[in-house]
């Protein structure tokens, strides 16, 4: 299956859940600022990378995982790729996860600063601060995915 | 193959550009064409079915708001990330001038009482339009080589 982790820039929410899937980051424990920068595209994508779909790497299970920025497309983007994967006979191979609704405003302020305007040094402090504030709820989303495509996979 | 006429309302000009693809002529109802106008199908996002063509191609219409090029390199990913070949989606870019318009009119279509009369309002603006959609679908048949 091929799961895609997605949220407004595809830098940090998304990569940090998708992280988590893929056992870059412990669950058991809140990362510390240089365990969230060490993960691959972490607070690193530029205006160039909205849209484009990046490998993360994959799971235990043989899951292919990916993340991605939609900017602030909501829900739409999901039904856009659902109704593609469709139409390619390939729905039960994709399992979309919105991360936007697991962040919080450091994340928003900081993400923005840190990409958006170009100020990491301001930025990224905020940021990590943010997601290592969000970190639980990021885990609690990666185990419900990871629970679906658990199914998914026996069922297949 | 499956052909995907792709645009910023797709329930408007790539709805028209593919019933052009599939042989059809300008009409000023367009009320009868399938998709047209119809903002729940527009709202649900997903490829609007217009028909197949004599090749046995399935023909679609999609609305990405404004991020049609992001949309449009997203799709052509997704297709590869999902192991299939280019070939088997071709998305052509469907433009036309008043875009804005458009946006802001399907905006205005959230209340549903203004949905027949904004269809009614577009279906006019989209007639000045007819001889570029008519040269972006035969463009598309060129390079498709589908003639």
């Amino acid at each position: 299956m091929k799961i895609i982790y997605h949220c407004f820039g595809g830098s940090h929410s998304s990569v940090s859940a998708a992280a988590l899937h893929l056992g870059l980051l412990d669950r058991q424990k809140i990362p510390t600022e240089e365990d969230l920068v060490r993960i691959p595209y972490y607070d690193k994508t530029t205006d160039a990378d909205f849209g484009t779909i990046r490998y993360m790497g994959t799971d235990d299970a043989g899951n292919d995982v990916y993340v991605f920025g939609k900017k602030s497309f909501s829900n739409r983007y999901t039904a856009v790729l659902m109704g593609i994967a469709g139409i390619l006979g390939e729905q039960d191979q994709l399992v979309m996860v919105d991360c936007m609704n697991r962040i919080n405003w450091s994340m928003k302020v900081g993400g923005f600063t840190s990409r958006r305007l170009g100020l990491t040094m301001v930025g990224r402090p905020i940021v990590t601060w943010g997601t290592r504030q969000a970190f639980t709820q990021l885990v609690n989303l990666v185990e419900i995915t990871r629970v679906k495509t658990l199914g998914n996979n026996c069922s297949n | 193959m499956n052909i995907i006429f792709l645009g910023t309302i797709g329930i408007y000009h790539p709805v028209l550009a593919a019933h052009l693809y599939l042989g059809g002529q300008w009409a000023d109802d367009h009320s009868r064409l399938a998709g047209w106008g119809d903002f729940s199908l527009e709202a649900r996002g997903v490829p609007i079915l217009v028909g197949r063509d004599s090749f046995g191609n399935q023909v679609y219409a999609l609305g990405a708001g404004v991020e049609v090029a992001m949309t449009r390199k997203t799709i052509e990913q997704l297709i590869e990330v999902l192991g299939h070949s280019p070939d088997e989606v071709l998305i052509h870019t469907i433009s036309v001038g008043p875009e804005k318009v458009l946006l802001f009119l399907y905006r205005a279509g959230s209340v549903r009482m203004l949905q027949n009369p904004i269809n009614t309002v577009v279906s006019r603006l989209l007639r000045h339009e007819y001889p570029w959609l008519r040269k972006q679908v035969e463009e598309f048949k060129a390079k498709a080589r589908f003639s």
